[in-house]
Parts: structure tokens; C-alpha cells; sequence
């Protein structure tokens, strides 16, 4: 069962992601030296089972993720996942002069794994405001293969799906945020973007 | 190991060596960012002491980060106990380290940085760095990548398509060229089959299809397979690919993967194609053709030269074309020739020259340079065909197009172009000329009865005749059909053209022998004289022709000149011809009828229809000034039918009322039988109005028997054996032959008027009209007296038991009501009651 959202609350996360999220881009743009823009258009809390239909992803299809281990209030991991053609759109828009057709190389690879850090990072650092708790983050490494085989190493059976644009030298490149969470963290999590709503409306 | 795992003192000490000694940087730090380890490759690679580094703040030990990411992620670290992996690929200043290149050049060590928080409890949080050199990584990286790029243009540049799949046919690489022929984008046709590319690209599809085959050729055989493949190109005209597809194997025999590689051929294919048509139509063109190089030595010859010439390509290869040469043109001829060809790039004209055997011949040749593309010339071509029977074939068709093929006498054409021409000559020299037309009288008969040879065989003895009467200067031409027309130049006047119109007439009226018949010829002629009659061309000949109708109106076998009164007498003639034209749709035409009666007993025993025309503003016009006219139009065919139907109708509508018993008599020209259909015409009328053929009789005269032919035997005998009654009209004026009323199916005599006319006064008269009513009556024939008008008339009859008669004597011939109430008030012959004066028809 998942967790039942109200379009408000969804809404109000969201809200708090894109302010988190606002940071990294800034980052991003320095790194990558151009403009870089991150928005979170939508949010959806899904069964684990039901999160590839929601990337519009086929079990077999070829992904790219990076994944996150963290910590603190609670253990879990968050992952940036692109289709491996995205994969490539974004490496190459970061790197231009690494990324051959559809080779990366190790260090093309560790570029996106930093990028992926950085958004992961943001999106922690979001929930654990929230949360009024610290997120420890571990090392964050890249996972490849088809979609079902990378979601069905993560654990958890909820997960927050955020659907994240990164807008880069006039380029729209579609990503997908997943956090994985146990019933208590998302109930946790609701609880505090509940309280979050009635301290402001 | 094992002690070491005991002595937790040892593994601190082994742990700490193990640092010192690897192969990565590693730095620990304490939340002011104080080193608290620094190993070995630390000291060796930023060239700082252990010592020197312990303790200190990392942005004091290198000041180039303050300010800098890192060191904000490094704070991060041990504040928010956050990890980060940084990469040389996004940064291009992470730790200052330097790597010292031969040559005492330095360059920054490319890194990979992970910093991450060690977390120790209650003693706080610290934070850690690894630095990984990716230097040698990144170059390799870099030159791959170089690598791969370079090998991506080539292809790329590559006109050919360069193909490969993998062992399962998905597509991983294909070229600009492969991508444009298949009109798959850069990047989506990755890791797609052949049927997914169709898929979204249907166009595709039948291409893509046809393509797979050799796919599967290649793989099936393991070996590499070349084929033209048919592709297309973008503007969908079809190119030809020479294709070849080489397999590749893993180790253990599964498929690797497929080379393509495809070469567009197709201008080489359409090249080598126009080559081998061009080659055939060298070898099988009827025009000879020679090719010479530049310097204008033979260097081949197709099959139609050596057949035009008779030389054999040995004869005249490395010779030059000057060894056709006839010696016909001078060389002032050939310099004009091949300074036109060197000019304008060819010459073609008319030229005459010599065959092997000697002989010359005229041809028509084209003589063209062929220039490289520098613009120098490289060969001679000449074609060139032999014209001597084409030069013969104009004459004759020129020849035929200005002779009338029958007698080779000029036609119209030709009559026309010397006609304008004396005229032209005759105005500039104040002479005079005379244009002729001679029309052969009742040759339509002679044709229709003897058949067209006889006819024609007629027509090439009266040209003899004519041209054995005119000067050599004189022109006999003729129009068609028995037309002639002469034209007679620088005449004296009109005595010596009448001297000579008499001559010809006389030379014509000589017997002809054809085909076994002796003829009786006899032609009428017109005269028409420049100036007097006609300036120009038409109208010398138009009244010619009316002059000539004069001749015959007059009663043939005379020449009439022509006069100013003709033309209006012709017109009339026209005026009737159109009017006939119309009466019968305006029904003009009405019947009248003249009884016949029974000589011995008075009974009506026929009628006989007679055509009359009402035609507005001339009242009722004789036949005379009519039939004429309407027979040699033709318009007399259509009038008989109309007759034949109301004479039926007429005779329905009697019948019906319950009178007139008797047959009706229909006078037929001997114009309807030059037609076909007369028997099938009659017939239909008949059983239209549901009478008997026997209810009908037909008057013929002699003329119409004596065209003898078998059309018109066959008409006959058909219209007999229907049981229409044949009766022979004006008997006694023509060729009275008894002969052939034994032939004919006739059933009935009618003396001619001009016999009984006289009867009672004229014996010789008396004699011819009692022989025929004799010979009549012996050959079982009916007989008529017709005109008859004077009792006198109707003795004599009587005395030479004629059987029936016709005339005044019994009634006028009467309009159909008029009839009826004469037949009520029961019309007979009375004997007693004489009615001079007139005639009937």
C-alpha cells in the first residue's frame, strides 16, 4: 500500500525539492560553465512495482543510474536514473569532447556520477530539512542495465518519483529522482510536510 | 595474521603503513579542516612533509583553494557528513598537484577526488579525501576518444555506406551515407533491427526488406557475400549498390556481428548500360557509320557501311574517308566541308561517292567532331546513308502526286500548276489559250455493265486518242471518272479550237475493242477561252465544265463554247439540284395516278404512279425539267423510296376502302440500280403495308437491260421470283433485242407513244407497233399501248388485239382523290366517247 498523498502535499514537496535543487544548478553552472537550470515539474509517491510505468520505462529497457547510499534518520538510498540514451545527452552536454557515440569512458562516467551526486545531494538536503534531520550520504556510484534489474537492487517498497528536467545549453533532458523509503520514513515524511503546510497556510 | 588480529595495536600500525604506502593520496582532516593523516604519496606528490602538512588547514597548506568548491565540499564533509566524489572531468582545479613532464615541464595531476565523513562518535567527525591520478586514465581516455573520432570521420566522409550490426542485426554504427540512404537519424537507429527501422519508417520498409536477404545470405554461407543491391535515394529514383556484407564470428562460431559496405554504382551501371545500347545501335543501325580518330584515320566501321560500300572494316581501317571519294566534288568542295566541321562541330549535306565495286551512289552524310573534355577534338563520327533510293522514291511520289495513276496523264495538281502558268504566260505575251473538258458519254454505264477493267482499259484508249490530237506543248489531264481536261496553248481563236474539238470527237467515236467487247464511244466538250471566257484559273475552268454540260444537254457528242446564258442556265440547274435537295422534306413530291384499262372489255386493269413537284412559286413542274436532274445527282434514289411508300401507303388506304384491285406500276431509273438494296427496299414496303409483291409492277426501259450486268440481272430476277411484275417502258426506242426479253424476267410490253401515236395514219408505224404486239403475245408477254388517245388509236389496238392501253382516250393521269371519284363513278373504257388533245405521261 502506498502511502496516500494529497495533491497538495505532492505539490508542497515538489515545491521544496525545486528550492533544493536551485543550488545545485547554480553549481552545476559553474562546473559545466553554462547556464544549467533543474526543475522538478512532478511528483508521485509509487509502489516500487509500479515506478517503471511511471518512468514510462519496459522492464528491458537500458538505463543508466546514479546511486546514492545515505544515511542518518534513516538508511536507505536515492537514485538519478536516465534512459541510456539521456545518459548520453547529458554526459555529452557536460562533457562535449569525451563522449563518443555511445561509448563513455571511466572518466566520462565518474563526470556523471558527480553530477548525479550533486542532485542527489540537493534532494537530501531538501528532505532532511523537512525532516529537521541530517542526511549522511556514503559514496555514490553508477549502476547500468535494464530498468527492472537496477530498481530490483534497490531496497524499500515505496518510492518518492520525481520527474527532474535538466535544461542545459538549450537542451531538455528528462531524469528521473527516485528515493526509496520504508512505510515509517515516507509516513515520516508526510507527517512533516503536513506540518510544514499547516505552520504556513 | 592472526597475531595481528589480536593485537589491535599491530593492526592500527599495520593499517597506518598500509596508508602510508598506497598508491592514492589520502588525507584525513578534522572539522577545521586540520590534517590529521598525510600519507606517503601526499609528501611525494605535493612535494610537502608529513610533518609539515600535520596539523595544518588544508586551504593554509594549499591557499589556491581558498574560496574554492572543493573546499566548500570538504566542509561539507565534516559539517553535514555529506560524500563527494569530484572529477578532473568537471573541475579543472581540485588539488594543486603537480606531475613534472620531461623537460622540466609541469602539468596539473588530473584527479578523482572522493571525500567522505568518518564519523567517530563521542571523538567527533572527521573527514577524509582520496586522490586517485587519472592522468594516464584521462589520456587514454582522451587519445580513445581522439581515436574513435578520427575512425567516426573517416566512415563518416566515406561516399560508400558503411554498415555494421551486431550478431542479432541490431544496427550499431552506420555512416553519414548509410544514415542518409536509409533515412535513419543520426543516434536513433541504435541498437533497432532492419523490422523495427521499417517500422517507423515505412517508406523504408520494402528497402530494408529486400536488403535483410543478403544479410542472410552472408550469414548463412559465413562468407563474405557481393551483390548489386537496389536502393533509393532520397528523391526516390532507384540506385544500384555493389554490396558487400562480410560476417564475423566470436571464438566459439556464434555471429559477432555484419560489415556492410555499398557502393553507389548506379552511374557506372547506367554508363555501361548506354555503352552496350550505344554499341548496338552502332552494329545495327541502317545508317553507316564511321569513327576516326583525331587525326581522321578509320578506326571502326559498323555492318551497314561494309553493305553500303562494300568495303570491309580491313579495307578501310587506317585509311582515310578519302578513299570513298567519286571525283564529283572538286577540293574546293571538301575545304568548305571539314572547315564547317572544325568550326561549327559538324556538316551535313548531300555528297557523292564511290562504292568498292566502282559505282556511285548519292548519300546524305553528317560529319560531327567529338571534343574531350580539354575541348580537343578526339574522334570523327560520320553517318551517312545511301540515298539513290530515297532520291527515286521523291521522284515517284512526285511524280504520282501530279499523275493520275490510271492513263499517267497529269492530274488536278499538276493541270492546275501549267494552267496558272499559261495563264500568267498568255497575260505577259497577250496570247490566247484554251481550257477543254471532255466528258465521255455514258461511260457510267459501260463501267457499271462491263465491269471497271473494260472501264478502264476504255479510259487509257480515249488518252491515246486525245494525246494523238494535241500538240506536244498542249496539256491532257484527267480529273477522275471520264473527266479530261485539255489545255491548249497560244490558240488562234475560236475556229481552229472548234476544228480541233471536232477532230477529237471524231477520233473518239471510232469503235473501241476492250476486253472483248466492241464500243461505241462517243464524249461532249466544253470550251472555255483565256481571255474572253475567264481571267484566272477558276472560273476558265468552272465554265468549261458548264459549257461542257451545254455540249451534252444538247445531245452529246458534240463540244459547245462557253457563253454568258450558260452560266445562268447552269445555275438554274443548280438551283433545281438544291431545291430537289429539299423537297422531299418539305414534302413536295405528291403522286398522281393514270389508269390502265383492258382494251376488249373497258375494265381498269392497273394504274401507273407518276411523280409530280409541287414546288412553291413554279407551281406544278414537269417531269422532264426534273427527273434529269435528279437522277445524275442521285437524288432520284432516295425519291424512289418515298414513291415505293406512298404508293404502298396510298394503296393500303384503297384497299382498306375497299377499292382498287389492281396493281400500281413504279417507273424506276436506271440510277437505282447502280444501287444496292432496290429489292430490299421493296420488300420492306410491302410487308409494311401488308400487300402482295404482285400488287406492284415495275416499268424499266431498255437501257436499264442493256447494262447487262449481274448486279442488275440479280435485282431482277430477285424482284421476279418475289412476284413484283417487271414491265419494259418505252418499248421500241432503244436496242429492241429479242433477246433479251427471253432473258429478262419480264412480264409485259409497253409500246412507246411515238409508235401509237400515228397508228392509224403512218403504216410503217402501224407495222412496228402490230410487231410487237405480235411478238408479245408469242412469247406469252402482256402488252400496253400507251398515248393512247383518238378511238382511231383504240381500233387499231383492238384489230391487233393489243391487250391493254393507257391515255387521254381513258383519263388524264389524276391526283389520288380525283381517282377515287372517277373509280366510283365507275371509270371504264367507252369507246364512244372520244377525248382528243394532250398526252398523258
Amino acid at each position: 500500500m502506498t502511502t496516500d498523498w494529497s495533491e497538495l502535499e505532492r505539490d508542497a514537496l515538489a515545491e521544496a525539492f525545486n528550492v533544493g535543487v536551485g543550488s545545485a544548478a547554480a553549481v552545476l553552472s559553474g562546473m559545466v560553465g553554462a547556464e544549467v537550470m533543474l526543475s522538478v515539474p512532478e511528483l508521485r509517491v509509487v509502489d516500487k512495482a509500479a515506478a517503471l510505468a511511471s518512468f514510462g520505462l519496459a522492464p528491458a529497457d537500458r538505463v543508466c543510474a546514479v546511486v546514492q547510499p545515505y544515511g542518518g534518520a534513516f538508511e536507505s538510498r536515492a537514485l538519478l536514473m536516465f534512459t541510456e540514451v539521456k545518459s548520453y545527452d547529458l554526459v555529452r552536454a557536460v562533457v562535449p569532447d569525451h563522449v563518443a557515440e555511445m561509448r563513455m569512458g571511466d572518466m566520462a562516467q565518474d563526470a556523471l556520477i558527480e553530477v548525479g551526486n550533486l542532485v542527489l545531494n540537493a534532494c537530501l538536503t531538501a528532505v532532511g530539512e523537512l525532516l529537521g534531520c541530517a542526511l549522511t550520504t556514503r559514496v555514490p556510484s553508477l549502476v547500468k542495465g535494464e530498468a527492472a534489474e537496477v530498481l530490483e537492487q534497490m531496497e524499500g517498497s515505496e518510492m518518492m518519483l520525481l520527474h527532474m528536467l535538466f535544461s542545459i545549453k538549450d537542451k531538455d533532458i528528462d531524469g528521473y529522482v527516485g528515493f526509496l523509503l520504508d512505510q515509517q520514513a515516507m509516513g515520516a515524511l508526510k507527517q512533516a510536510v503536513g506540518n510544514f503546510l499547516s505552520a504556513h497556510l | 595474521m592472526q597475531s595481528a588480529v589480536r593485537n589491535p595495536d599491530l593492526s592500527s600500525r599495520l593499517a597506518a603503513a598500509a596508508l602510508e604506502q598506497a598508491m592514492t593520496g589520502q588525507v584525513v582532516f578534522d572539522r577545521e579542516l586540520r590534517v590529521l593523516v598525510w600519507n606517503g604519496w601526499m609528501v611525494k606528490t605535493a612535494g610537502i612533509a608529513r610533518e609539515a602538512a600535520l596539523g595544518r588547514r588544508l586551504d593554509d597548506i594549499f591557499p589556491e583553494l581558498q574560496g574554492s568548491y572543493l573546499l566548500s565540499v570538504l566542509e561539507q564533509v565534516v559539517s553535514q557528513g555529506r560524500s563527494f566524489l569530484l572529477s578532473s572531468m568537471l573541475h579543472k582545479e581540485l588539488f594543486p598537484l603537480w606531475l613534472t613532464l620531461s623537460g622540466g615541464r609541469r602539468e596539473l595531476l588530473r584527479q578523482q577526488i572522493c571525500a567522505l565523513p568518518l564519523d567517530q562518535g563521542e571523538e567527533g567527525m572527521f573527514g577524509m579525501v582520496q586522490i586517485v591520478d587519472v592522468t594516464q586514465a584521462a589520456r587514454r581516455e582522451s587519445a580513445m576518444y581522439e581515436a574513435e573520432q578520427r575512425l567516426r570521420t573517416l566512415i563518416d566522409n566515406m561516399p560508400d555506406l558503411v554498415l555494421f550490426k551486431d550478431g542479432e542485426g541490431r544496427w550499431v554504427e552506420a555512416n553519414h551515407a548509410a544514415q542518409q540512404i536509409f533515412d535513419v537519424s543520426q543516434g536513433s537507429y541504435r541498437g533497432q533491427t532492419d523490422q523495427e527501422l521499417a517500422s517507423s519508417n515505412p517508406a523504408q520498409a520494402y528497402i530494408l526488406d529486400l536488403f535483410r536477404k543478403t544479410d542472410l545470405q552472408a550469414w548463412e554461407s559465413g562468407q563474405v557475400v557481393r551483390a548489386d543491391e537496389i536502393l533509393q535515394a532520397e528523391d526516390g529514383r532507384e540506385l544500384v549498390f555493389d554490396t558487400i556484407k562480410a560476417p564475423i564470428f566470436h571464438g566459439d562460431g556464434s555471429r559477432r556481428g555484419l560489415v556492410i559496405i555499398g557502393r553507389d554504382v548506379t552511374d557506372r551501371k547506367q554508363a555501361e548500360r548506354d555503352l552496350a545500347l550505344a554499341k548496338q545501335v552502332f552494329q545495327h543501325s541502317t545508317e553507316s557509320i564511321i569513327v576516326t580518330d583525331r587525326h581522321n584515320c578509320i578506326i571502326s566501321v559498323n555492318p551497314a557501311f561494309v553493305q553500303t560500300t562494300g568495303y570491309t572494316p580491313e579495307d578501310v581501317i587506317g585509311q582515310k574517308p578519302s578513299i570513298l571519294r567519286s571525283g564529283a566534288h572538286d577540293s574546293h568542295f571538301y575545304a568548305a566541308m571539314w572547315a564547317t566541321i572544325l568550326n561549327k562541330g559538324s556538316w551535313s549535306g548531300e555528297i557523292i561517292d564511290r562504292r568498292k565495286d566502282g559505282s556511285t551512289y548519292p548519300k546524305w552524310l553528317s560529319i560531327s567532331a567529338v571534343r574531350g573534355k580539354d575541348g580537343e577534338i578526339e574522334n570523327f563520327i560520320a553517318l551517312f546513308s545511301d540515298i539513290s533510293e530515297r532520291k527515286a522514291v521523291e521522284q515517284r511520289i512526285r511524280y504520282l502526286a501530279e499523275h493520275d495513276f490510271l492513263t499517267g496523264l497529269p492530274n488536278r495538281v499538276l493541270l492546275t500548276d501549267r494552267v496558272s502558268q499559261a495563264i500568267t504566260f498568255a497575260r505577259r505575251n497577250r496570247k490566247r489559250l484554251a481550257v477543254m473538258f471532255l466528258d465521255l458519254d455514258r461511260f457510267k454505264s459501260i463501267n457499271d455493265t462491263l465491269g471497271h477493267n473494260v472501264g478502264d482499259d476504255l479510259l487509257r484508249v480515249v488518252t491515246n486518242r486525245l494525246l494523238g490530237q494535241v500538240r506536244a506543248s498542249d496539256t491532257v489531264s484527267r480529273l477522275g471518272g471520264d473527266e479530261f481536261v485539255l489545255l491548249l496553248l497560244e490558240v488562234e481563236g475560236e475556229d481552229s479550237v472548234a476544228h480541233l474539238a471536232r477532230n477529237i470527237l471524231g477520233a473518239l467515236v471510232e469503235p473501241v475493242r476492250v476486253g472483248g467487247h466492241e464500243l461505241n464511244v462517243s464524249g461532249s466538250i466544253g470550251v472555255a477561252m483565256y481571255p474572253e471566257h475567264g481571267q484566272d484559273i477558276d472560273s476558265l475552268m468552272k465554265n468549261a465544265d458548264t459549257a461542257m454540260y451545254q455540249a451534252k444537254a444538247a445531245g452529246r457528242n458534240g463540244y459547245a463554247f462557253f457563253s454568258p446564258e450558260m452560266d445562268v442556265a447552269a445555275r438554274s440547274r443548280h438551283e433545281v439540284e438544291n431545291a430537289l435537295r429539299h423537297a422531299l422534306l418539305r414534302k413536295e413530291f405528291v403522286l398522281h395516278y393514270q389508269p390502265q384499262a383492258d382494251v376488249a372489255d373497258g375494265q381498269v386493269v392497273a394504274l401507273e404512279a407518276l411523280l409530280r413537284w409541287k414546288r412553291p412559286g413554279f407551281g406544278l413542274v414537269p417531269p422532264n425539267d426534273f427527273i434529269p436532274v435528279a437522277e445524275e445527282s442521285g437524288l432520284i434514289v432516295p425519291i424512289t423510296e418515298w414513291i415505293l411508300d406512298e404508293v404502298c401507303r396510298q394503296l393500303r388506304h384503297w384497299r382498306d376502302a375497299g377499292m382498287v384491285h389492281v396493281p400500281v406500276a413504279i417507273n424506276l431509273s436506271p440510277v437505282q440500280f447502280r444501287r444496292e438494296g432496290l429489292y430490299e427496299i421493296a420488300m420492306e414496303k410491302v410487308k409494311e403495308y401488308g400487300l402482295q409483291p404482285g400488287d406492284i409492277e415495275f416499268e424499266i426501259t431498255e437501257n436499264v437491260l442493256m447494262l447487262n450486268t449481274d448486279a442488275v440481272m440479280r435485282t431482277l430476277d430477285r424482284l421476279r421470283a418475289a412476284g413484283f411484275h417487271l414491265i419494259i417502258d418505252d418499248f421500241g426506242t432503244g436496242y429492241s433485242s429479242l433477246s433479251y426479253l427471253k432473258r429478262f424476267p419480264v412480264v409485259k410490253l409497253k409500246i412507246d407513244r411515238s409508235f401509237v401515236r400515228d397508228v392509224s395514219d403512218d403504216p410503217d408505224d402501224a407495222a412496228i407497233a402490230g410487231a410487237i404486239i405480235g411478238m408479245a403475245r408469242s412469247l406469252k408477254l402482256g402488252v400496253v399501248a400507251e398515248g393512247v388517245e383518238k378511238s382511231e388509236q383504240l381500233d387499231f389496238l383492238r384489230q391487233e388485239r393489243c391487250k391493254s392501253m393507257q391515255g387521254y382516250l381513258l383519263s388524264r393521269p389524276l391526283p389520288p382523290d380525283e381517282l377515287e371519284a372517277a373509280l366510283r363513278q365507275g371509270l371504264r373504257l367507252v369507246p364512244e366517247v372520244p377525248e382528243p388533245s394532250g398526252g398523258g405521261d
